[in-house]
């Protein structure tokens, strides 16, 4: 799967794109875009955690705002700061080929920033998003994205354990309760980081 | 009320606390007495609460009330974020699926954003009108997206046939499809039933 094919859809749908050969590209683009002393707010995504940006960003000044990285007394705070942060990084889970967004969230801190925001949203795509054709955006998501992440959580939902989706209670540690689709960009700057390479899950 | 209530046992097998109410009326009442004095609140672009008129009520008793309806294009960004920071967000739903889900059908991002990621208490308001057992889309695109396009004065398809046609007009407003599942993790929300029709 290509972005040759994907690139120019999105870009019909008025998403604004840039490419990458890879993603060490797209670390450097994206640290001289930053640049120093900048609010950042990130979502848990795995494609910007293997990045690996925030010590060399936080050499030149920036702060990072990660609910899942502060004290508990202090998520509410952290959750507000990354929202209203200058850049919001995240990924998408899954991009059909004809242009359309897909994304799950659990608590939906992610997917709000992607909906709606006034920082700039920079979403960093790795090839392996992209969707088969004659499959749902949600299917891929479903496969390849819910049982590492419900792992990486220590989540006890039927994905975590079996690999495949068994619509689990919210007790079971439910990640999947917003399930957004994004067909054009929403009123807010929206960057599409397009990597030819496999970045995060 | 029997279609409400097994909507309401729907929603609640996901997860989602559910009020039910015979009457807008009730609905108004009620709300006026939920929100505790100097309590901020919050509004999405809703015909729903619109009709509900609780707004002017709100104002007088010294409530700020943040909505972007009602101020200016250019206080757009500031009034939607103080909405999203509020004590209390008010909102409907575009539709109702009968398996217990909410669907919203959104341009800007601002209502479905705040509905899921807000930092208050979310209130959903929904008219009978809204419980859909067809899909969720066809029904918000049939019965509310062509209203809403003429209430905004777009120049999209819908607006002037009543038909959507998935268009690529400049004045689309459906950008953005949330299906909640279940409440978010964590999201203090309720959904209110009404047995009577409300907004679009």
């Amino acid at each position: 799967m290509n972005w040759d094919i994907v690139q120019p859809n999105l870009e019909k749908r008025g998403f604004a794109t840039r490419r990458f050969a890879t993603a060490a590209d797209a670390r450097a683009a994206l640290i001289e875009e930053i640049g120093e002393n900048k609010k950042i707010g990130l979502g848990g995504s795995m494609s910007v955690v293997s990045l690996d940006i925030e010590g060399e960003l936080k050499e030149k000044g920036c702060i990072f705002y990660n609910h899942s990285a502060c004290a508990p007394e202090n998520i509410r705070q952290e959750l507000i700061n990354a929202q209203f942060a200058d850049y919001y990084l995240a990924s998408s889970s899954a991009v059909s080929q004809d242009g359309v967004l897909y994304n799950i969230d659990g608590r939906g801190n992610r997917v709000t920033a992607m909906l709606w925001g006034s920082s700039k949203l920079i979403l960093v795509i790795g090839k392996n998003k992209i969707v088969p054709k004659g499959e749902d955006g949600f299917e891929r998501i479903r496969r390849e994205a819910c049982p590492p992440n419900c792992r990486r959580l220590n989540r006890n939902t039927g994905c975590a354990l079996t690999g495949k989706c068994t619509d689990c209670a919210p007790s079971a540690g439910r990640i999947c309760n917003a399930f957004v689709t994004i067909e054009h960009p929403a009123g807010r700057s929206t960057e599409l980081w397009l990597v030819d390479e496999d970045m995060g899950y | 009320m029997e279609k409400v209530l097994q909507y309401k046992a729907a929603l609640e097998k996901r997860g989602f606390k559910v009020r039910v109410f015979e009457s807008a009326a009730q609905v108004k009442e009620t709300l006026l007495v939920e929100i505790p004095e100097g309590a901020t609140v919050g509004v999405g672009g809703s015909m729903t609460i619109e009709e509900l008129g609780v707004e002017a009520i709100l104002r007088a008793k010294g409530h700020e009330v943040y909505w972007h309806w009602k101020s200016s294009p250019a206080e757009r960004a500031e009034v939607t974020a103080k909405a999203f920071l509020a004590d209390y967000y008010l909102m409907s739903a575009n539709a109702i699926y009968c398996d217990g889900s909410l669907w919203n059908i959104d341009g800007n991002g601002n209502r479905v954003g705040t509905m899921i990621g807000g930092m208050g208490k979310l209130i959903v308001v929904a008219g009978k009108n809204k419980l859909t057992e067809e899909d969720p889309v066809a029904r918000i695109k049939r019965d509310a997206c062509p209203k809403n396009a003429v209430r905004l004065g777009l120049k999209t398809p819908c607006a002037l046939t009543g038909k959507c046609t998935d268009c690529a007009s400049p004045d689309r407003m459906c950008k953005l499809t949330v299906e909640l599942k279940n409440p978010p993790t964590a999201r203090n929300m309720e959904v209110w039933l009404v047995n009577e029709d409300m907004g679009y």
